[in-house]
């Protein structure tokens, strides 16, 4: 049973005093499903980059501790941070883009094979064919020789998911997998993923605009809004009751009942306080200054002055 | 395209000649010709007649692999430039082979150590590389490694004096001594070569450079290198495998421009070091006015041009799978 | 590179500007060319009133090293070659400029042409630039400069129309992509004529990677004009001309007499790399 647990994440543009994602903290146990949900540019990316390691150079890590089964992944004298890909590998938003263009997907799969798990070639190819059947690819040895520009997006998309699986990954980061993709195919990987995490036993972080999907996979929810944790806890509770007036903003957005005295305004990311502040009605004075996370119940955390204790407040 | 290209080339070539202030008779008779000479080879060469009329000989002529006569030598162009071709292609192969291998590990270098140190002193010298006067630096690794150090031989084509060439096979002097063992040849041919082919492909290198360097920058920032990271791949194999095997789309282009650009720069190489190839030839042409030989010369080039464009469509066909395979396997 | 990867992450509100750095330490590539240039320039325009006469012969002092009064020796007939390279610098320097705005012109207005108004104007346009392409630069250039005959006219005219096609290319790629932009159509709605929206709206929006590789092609064209010269093509002797000097001087460095060839020389190079650096630093920012 190995666990994620981050904590106090803090990521900012070198040279640049303003953090792009401040104090966030959060936890994903293996076997289950966080999802991690906000509007554009509120974060999730970043936060799952920061967590990889893989932030862009003009990026750095300043602080937080991201640990798996208690060891520590951020070096803290450089605030670099070191993991192996069988501790945590990612999916991405483009999976036509993010597998290379001059490489058979089989081979993409088989070299992973040969790095961790000291397959011989022959033996790789052969376990690729099978990740790539797993994955409920029909046709699989066909597939293999194939390259990316032959196949489609969400082929494209399952080919990403077993070469993630090539990893046998503890934790596994699933960056909005299906923004990309038809309609018809998402609930197809959607649902893939879960059988894949339930499976194998990894626990997924899944990032996605869709609540939809969130409310029927995710075990656990996360809200991200400009750099900034709102709120999280089990999905039905985050879903059902949010705390976080953002939270209920996003949920209301979903179905078209957006409070029309919230202004449509882009994040700003000078804000001190919170950064909801100047969008929010229920904002006053102390929200200048930063709400910490606030633990409601075990597992329920928002980090609001303001929180809503019921629905009708808000309305 | 390429017929067409070099229809074109030959009607271009044809109209510069001909239309251009500068009347061919008075050029092929030299500056001191009497009047009566000039409306001779007027004449001689149907330039009395009209534009069509003489293109229509002309083209028939080139068609035929005719060039015409060069008035130095009174030899048909078609053939002298023929038994200059091998010379020059030597030394251009040479010089774009060391111009690789210095550029393509450069660009590479920078790309991965980006806004770094070596990066700038590799974009510093590519810049250079692209601003070097061809000739001057030539000069001055003559003064050098002949004159100051004697490391190299003089100017003086592609063998010492006293060496006969090789067996002709292809007529690379070098390919051609080292495939019949005769190694003292050999050493003599590369020896000469030295000295040309360094001048030529350190100034072919930059250009060579700056593509790598920002292919190559392009396809490390890419989605599927992140892809590759994310998995735990490093090192040499994202370098090569990811990096540069996709970069390598747009650096074979350059990779023909070079070689084009080459075609041109050689003019000045072989006439500095007296190689004997087309490109000294064409030298001597336009020193003498030899209109004719000139042209071929400019002919010549334009169809190794259109040669060396197929060649890098078909590079293309092996370098990109999304060229050579459009068809999709599964629906 | 590093703007567009970051403007992933980044949404735009993001307005903090950036630690402020001097213009020289954020671009010292340019602020070297520029430099360079200027200085270069004010040399060529003031400095012949201060050197001797480039064409002045002294028989008895052939041959001089560098020394305090010959900075670069002299040449084979006692000729000072500094005050020689100066004055060569009035015309490699006007060359340069000079092949490069024209090319940039031409090139940019038949490039405008054939991107905005199409059909067969541009198959036209394209087939020529093709052809043009299809000859390395340099060739085209002695072919014409043959053709046209020795002066200093007609190697600005052959290296230009060499240089042409590059913008031709350029412009009409950027054209043809503006030309499908919203504010075109806009603005004849709003009652601009063609022709008028061709060059007050289209080109402008078109021109910046002709700008860019302006500045290189000064560059190419200052080595290209040396090159012809070298090769006796164009510009003779005694005209005070770099690519003439470092000619005369190739036959002077086999007997060890090397700074006949190597200032002008280096000149040539300083100065076309002057202008690389700009166009290197402009091409490289987006």
């Amino acid at each position: 049973m190995s666990e994620l647990v981050v904590e106090g994440l803090t990521v900012g543009i070198r040279g640049h005093s303003v953090d792009l994602l401040r104090d966030i903290s959060f936890s994903v146990a293996s076997g289950e499903i966080l999802g991690m949900v906000g509007e554009s540019g509120s974060g999730k990316t970043m936060a799952a980059l920061a967590i990889m390691g893989l932030l862009p150079p003009e990026i750095e890590l300043r602080a937080g501790s991201v640990r798996i089964d208690n060891l520590e992944l951020v070096n803290q004298a450089t605030m670099t941070l070191q993991r192996s890909a069988h501790q945590l590998t990612m999916i991405f938003q483009q999976p036509q883009a993010a597998l290379n263009p001059t490489m058979k997907v089989g081979n993409q799969v088989s070299r992973v094979l040969q790095m961790h798990r000291g397959l011989s070639r022959a033996e790789a190819k052969q376990r690729a064919v099978q990740l790539l059947d797993r994955v409920g690819i029909a046709g699989p040895d066909r597939v293999a020789r194939a390259y990316p520009h032959q196949l489609s997006g969400g082929m494209c998309q399952r080919v990403m998911i077993a070469i993630a699986l090539a990893c046998k990954p503890q934790i596994l980061l699933a960056d909005e997998p299906t923004t990309a993709l038809d309609v018809t195919i998402q609930a197809q990987v959607f649902d893939l993923i879960a059988e894949v995490a339930r499976e194998e036993g990894c626990g997924v972080i899944l990032i996605t605009h869709d609540l939809a999907a969130v409310s029927e996979l995710c075990d656990r929810v996360a809200v991200l809004y400009g750099g900034q944790l709102m709120e999280s806890g089990s999905t039905r509770k985050v879903l059902d009751e949010p705390r976080h007036p953002y939270s209920r903003f996003l949920l209301d957005a979903g179905v078209r009942q957006v409070d029309s005295n919230t202004p449509e305004l882009g994040v700003n990311f000078a804000l001190t306080g919170c950064r909801f502040g100047h969008r929010c009605s229920r904002a006053d004075e102390i929200c200048g200054t930063f709400p910490p996370l606030s633990a409601l119940t075990a597992d329920r955390g928002v980090s609001c002055h303001h929180p809503l204790v019921r629905l009708e407040e808000f309305k | 395209m390429s017929v067409g290209a070099l229809f074109g080339i030959v009607v271009v070539v044809f109209l510069v000649v001909r239309i251009l202030p500068g009347d061919g008779a008075v050029l092929r008779a030299g500056p001191y010709a009497s009047a009566s000479r000039i409306a001779q080879i007027r004449k001689e060469f149907g330039l009395d007649k009209s534009l069509l009329s003489q293109f229509q000989t002309y083209m028939v002529n080139v068609l035929h692999g005719n060039l015409g006569t060069s008035i130095r030598t009174q030899a048909p162009v078609t053939t002298e430039l023929m038994s200059r071709l091998a010379a020059s292609l030597e030394m251009a192969l040479a010089s774009v082979l060391l111009a690789s291998l210095v550029g393509i590990p450069m660009g590479m270098w920078a790309a991965a150590r980006r806004g770094k140190w070596v990066d700038h002193i590799v974009r510093i010298f590519a810049v250079i590389g692209s601003s070097m006067a061809l000739f001057w630096l030539g000069l001055l690794m003559i003064y050098l490694f002949f004159y100051r150090l004697g490391w190299a031989p003089g100017p003086v084509g592609r063998l010492n004096i006293g060496t006969n060439p090789p067996t002709s096979i292809t007529g690379l002097f070098t390919v051609d001594a080292a495939l019949q063992g005769q190694w003292a040849i050999l050493t003599d041919a590369l020896r000469h070569l030295a000295l040309p082919v360094i001048t030529l492909g350190l100034v072919l290198s930059a250009p060579i450079i700056k593509m790598v360097r920002s292919a190559m920058i392009e396809s490390l920032d890419s989605d599927y290198v992140r892809t590759a990271r994310s998995v735990g791949v490093r090192g040499y194999e994202i370098l090569w495998r990811d990096g540069f095997r996709n970069a390598l789309i747009p650096v074979t282009t350059t990779m023909g421009i070079v070689f084009g650009y080459m075609l041109g720069g050689n003019i000045i190489i072989e006439f500095l070091f007296n190689w004997p190839g087309i490109g000294r030839y064409a030298f001597t042409a336009a020193q003498n006015n030899d209109i004719d030989a000139l042209q071929g010369f400019v002919i010549v080039v334009g169809v190794l041009y259109i040669i060396l464009n197929i060649l890098i469509d078909l590079i293309y066909v092996w370098v990109d799978p999304r060229i050579r395979i459009r068809k999709a396997p599964t629906s | 590179m590093s703007e567009a990867s970051l403007s992933r992450f980044v949404p735009p509100v993001f307005s903090e500007p950036p630690t402020r750095k001097s213009f020289i330490r954020r671009q010292p590539m340019m602020t070297i060319g520029i430099a360079t240039i200027v200085l270069l320039i004010g040399f060529a325009a003031i400095g012949p009133w201060f050197v001797g006469d480039p064409r002045a012969t002294f028989p008895g002092s052939s041959f001089a090293p560098p020394s305090w009064s010959h900075f670069f020796g002299t040449d084979m007939y006692g000729r000072d070659v500094f005050a020689r390279a100066v004055n060569a610098a009035r015309l490699d320097l006007w060359l340069g400029i000079v092949i490069s705005v024209v090319a940039t012109i031409i090139g940019s207005l038949i490039g405008l042409v054939a991107g905005y108004w199409g059909g067969w104007v541009d198959d036209v346009v394209m087939r020529l630039t093709d052809i043009t392409l299809a000859f390395p630069g340099f060739v085209l250039a002695i072919l014409l400069v043959t053709v046209l005959g020795g002066s200093s006219t007609s190697v600005a005219i052959g290296v230009t129309v060499s240089f042409i096609p590059y913008f031709i290319r350029l412009t009409r790629a950027e054209v043809l992509g503006q030309r499908e932009l919203e504010y075109v159509d806009g603005a004849i709605l709003a009652g601009n004529s063609k022709l008028r929206v061709a060059l007050r709206h289209v080109l402008p929006n078109s021109l910046k990677p002709s700008l860019v590789q302006a500045t290189l092609v000064a560059g190419w064209a200052i080595t290209t004009v040396g090159g012809l010269a070298f090769l006796g093509i164009g510009i003779h002797p005694p005209t005070p001309e770099w690519g003439v000097m470092v000619a005369e001087g190739s036959n002077d460095i086999l007997t060890g007499v090397w700074w006949t060839a190597l200032f002008p020389g280096a000149l040539i190079v300083i100065a076309a790399s002057a202008f690389q650096f700009i166009g290197d630093d402009l091409g490289s920012k987006r």
